[in-house]
C-alpha cells in the first residue's frame, strides 16, 4: 500500500467517524425539537379561547407546528443521506 | 378542588394596565421558551454542520449523499430560524394583545359608568318610585331592612331570601350591573330633586368622585338609622387564644386557610401573626381578619355584621375596623411594624380601610371576595385581590380606583348549575380558597413577585406566634 493510499484510508475513516458523529447529533437535536413541539406548541384543540381570538391563535400554532414539521423532515433526511454516506465509505473500504 | 368549578382566572392591574387569562399568560410563557428553545437548537445545527466540512468531504471521496445531508442541515437550521422568529413574533403579539385587551375594558368601563350614570339620573327624574324596584343593589338593602321583618332577620331570613336567588345574584351580568349602578344611585337622587343635568356626573366616580358608592352607603345608613337599623357601638375585644407557630404562610392559599372561620371557632373574628428576629429588627405581623357572621341590621352582638359592611363600604367609622385596630394594639402591632393584612368578604373590605390608613406601616394587603372600597392603595403597598365575577358582594362600592392592586379574577359557575342550598355561593371562602390555589399555580411574574413579598417577612423569622382575638359589640354603651 502506497503512502497516498494510506493517507486515502485515513482521510475515509476520519470522514467516516465524523459523519457518525453527525449522525447521532441529529438524532439529538431531532428529539430535542419534537420535544419543544410537545411542550411548547399546544394543540389549537386545547385552548378554550372563543372566536377571531381563538382562530388566529390556531392559525398561527399551526403555521408554527407546519415549520417544526419541515425542520424534522429535513434532519431525518439528513440522517438518512448521512447514514447512506456511511454505508457507500464502508463498502468502499 | 371542586370539580364543578371553573378554573380559569384572569389578572390584571399591578401598575399594568394588562389583561390577561392563565391561558393567555401561559401561551405567551410558552412561546417565549420555544424561542429560546428554537436558538438553541439552531446553535446546536450549526455546530453539527461543523462537524462534517466540504472540504474534508472531498478529501474523502465521499459519496454525494454525504453533501446532500449538508444541503438538508442547512434547510433545516433556516425551518428552525423561522420557528424562533416566528415564536418570538408571537409573543409579542399576544402580549399586546392583552394590553389591548386591557386598554379596551378600561375605556368600556369608563363609558359603561357614565351611561348607568346618565340612566339613573333620567330614571330618577321621570319615575322615581317605579325605577327604584328596577336598580338592582336596592332590593338587597330593602330587603333586608325593610321587607324581612325582625323575627325574619334573626331567624336568618336574609340568608334565605339570598338564597333563594342564587340563579340571579350569582350572575355575573347582575353583579356588573351592581357594580355599574351602585355609584349611579347618587345619579337617580340627584334626578328626583332635579339637580341640573351633568352635575352628578361631573361630582360623581365618573367625574371629580366627590359622590359616589361610598356616598350612597353612606345615605343608606344614616336613613336607616333614622328607623334604629345599623346603628354603630363601642366594641370590646379579648384575647381568646395563643399559641407557638410552626409554618409561615406559604402563598394565597395559605393565607386564605389562616383567615378565622367564625363559625368553626367560637366567633374569633381576628387573627394576628407576630415574627420576631434574631436581628434586632422590629417585629412584623400578619393580620387576618374574618367576614360578616350576622346579616341581621339590627341588635347584633358581633362588630363583622351588616352595620359594618354598610358603613365600611359608605367610608364610615365602622365597628369591625375599630375592633382590628383595638386587637392590634393588644397585639404590639404599633405604627413603625411591618403588616401585612389578609381578609375576607368583611374582612377583606376591613382589611382595605386599615391598610389605606396613615395609622400602620402597611407593607401588604390581600383581599379576597371584598366589597370595592374607593380608598387608593399606596403604591409602595403589595396588594392582590381576588374577586369572582358572579359573587354578587365584590359588585358592591362599584369600580376600584386604583391601579397598583393585582386584581385576579374568576367567575366560578360557568357554565355550571348554580346550588340552591347555600347562600350566595360565589361569595363562599372554600371557593376562594379554590381560586387562590390557582393563583398559586399562575406563571405571572407579578404575582408571583407579589407571593414572594408577602410570605418574604415571615421567613427568617427567630420565633412566631399567632393570637386569636373575640370583638363583641357594646350595645349599652350607645
Amino acid at each position: 500500500m502506497t503512502t497516498a493510499d494510506e493517507a486515502q484510508l485515513a482521510a475515509d475513516a476520519a470522514t467516516r467517524a465524523a459523519l457518525a458523529q453527525q449522525s447521532g447529533a441529529l438524532w439529538g437535536t431531532l428529539v430535542r425539537l419534537r420535544a419543544a413541539q410537545t411542550s411548547f406548541l399546544p394543540s389549537p384543540t386545547t385552548t378554550h379561547w372563543k372566536g377571531d381570538a381563538q382562530r388566529a391563535q390556531s392559525a398561527a400554532v399551526r403555521g408554527l407546528g407546519d415549520i417544526v414539521d419541515s425542520a424534522c423532515e429535513a434532519i431525518e433526511r439528513a440522517r438518512t443521506f448521512t447514514a447512506s454516506a456511511i454505508a457507500t465509505l464502508d463498502a468502499h473500504g | 378542588m371542586a370539580d364543578d368549578v371553573s378554573d380559569s382566572i384572569t389578572i390584571s392591574g399591578g401598575g399594568s394596565i394588562a389583561v390577561a387569562t392563565e391561558e393567555l399568560i401561559d401561551r405567551t410563557h410558552a412561546l417565549e421558551s420555544l424561542r429560546d428553545e428554537a436558538r438553541a437548537i439552531v446553535t446546536q445545527l450549526t455546530g453539527i454542520d461543523e462537524i462534517v466540512t466540504s472540504a474534508s468531504l472531498r478529501s474523502a471521496n465521499a459519496p454525494i449523499s454525504a453533501l446532500d445531508a449538508e444541503n438538508e442541515i442547512g434547510l433545516a437550521i433556516g425551518f428552525v430560524r423561522e420557528v424562533g422568529q416566528k415564536s418570538a413574533g408571537l409573543a409579542v403579539a399576544m402580549r399586546l394583545a392583552s394590553l389591548a385587551y386591557g386598554l379596551a375594558e378600561n375605556a368600556k368601563e369608563r363609558m359603561a359608568e357614565t351611561l348607568a350614570a346618565q340612566l339613573a339620573y333620567a330614571a330618577g327624574l321621570v319615575t322615581p318610585f317605579v325605577v327604584l324596584s328596577t336598580i338592582p343593589v336596592l332590593p338587597i338593602v330593602v330587603a333586608g331592612l325593610v321587607v324581612l321583618d325582625a323575627d325574619a332577620r334573626r331567624s336568618g331570613g336574609m340568608e334565605r331570601w339570598l338564597a333563594e336567588r342564587n340563579e340571579l345574584i350569582t350572575n355575573p351580568v347582575i353583579v356588573e350591573l351592581i357594580r355599574l349602578s351602585s355609584p349611579s344611585i347618587d345619579d337617580f337622587a340627584a334626578g328626583i330633586v332635579r339637580m341640573p343635568a351633568g352635575v352628578p356626573t361631573a361630582m360623581g366616580d365618573e367625574g371629580a368622585g366627590v359622590i359616589g358608592a361610598d356616598t350612597t352607603a353612606a345615605v343608606v345608613a344614616t336613613l336607616a338609622g333614622v328607623i334604629g337599623l345599623l346603628k354603630e357601638t363601642g366594641v370590646s375585644v379579648s384575647k381568646t387564644g395563643t399559641r407557638t407557630l410552626s409554618n409561615s404562610p406559604r402563598g394565597f392559599a395559605d393565607r386564605v386557610a389562616r383567615i378565622p372561620r367564625t363559625d368553626e371557632n367560637g366567633g374569633s373574628q381576628i387573627r394576628i401573626d407576630r415574627y420576631t428576629y434574631a436581628d434586632g429588627r422590629p417585629d412584623s405581623f400578619d393580620v387576618y381578619i374574618a367576614g360578616t357572621a350576622d346579616f341581621s341590621p339590627s341588635d347584633t352582638t358581633t362588630p363583622f355584621d351588616l352595620t359594618s359592611d354598610i358603613r365600611g363600604v359608605g367610608d364610615l367609622p365602622a365597628g369591625s375596623v375599630e375592633s382590628v385596630k383595638k386587637a392590634m394594639k393588644e397585639a404590639g402591632v404599633d405604627k413603625d411594624s411591618p403588616v401585612t393584612f389578609t381578609g375576607h368578604s368583611l374582612g377583606a373590605l376591613t382589611a382595605h380601610v386599615l391598610a389605606t390608613s396613615d395609622d400602620y406601616n402597611t407593607t401588604g394587603l390581600f383581599e379576597v371576595g371584598g366589597p370595592t372600597s374607593k380608598r387608593e392603595v399606596p403604591g409602595d403597598v403589595t396588594a392582590v385581590s381576588i374577586a369572582h365575577t358572579d359573587d354578587i358582594v365584590t359588585g358592591l362600592g362599584g369600580s376600584r380606583a386604583d391601579d397598583g392592586t393585582i386584581i385576579v379574577e374568576r367567575e366560578v359557575f360557568r357554565g355550571k348549575q348554580v346550588p340552591t342550598d347555600e347562600t350566595v355561593p360565589a361569595h363562599s371562602r372554600d371557593r376562594y380558597q379554590d381560586t387562590a390555589e390557582l393563583l398559586d399555580q399562575s406563571q405571572s411574574l407579578k404575582v408571583k413577585e407579589a407571593r414572594e413579598a408577602m410570605d418574604a417577612a415571615a421567613r427568617d423569622a427567630a420565633t412566631m406566634t399567632t393570637t386569636t382575638y373575640k370583638a363583641v359589640r357594646d350595645r349599652e354603651k350607645k
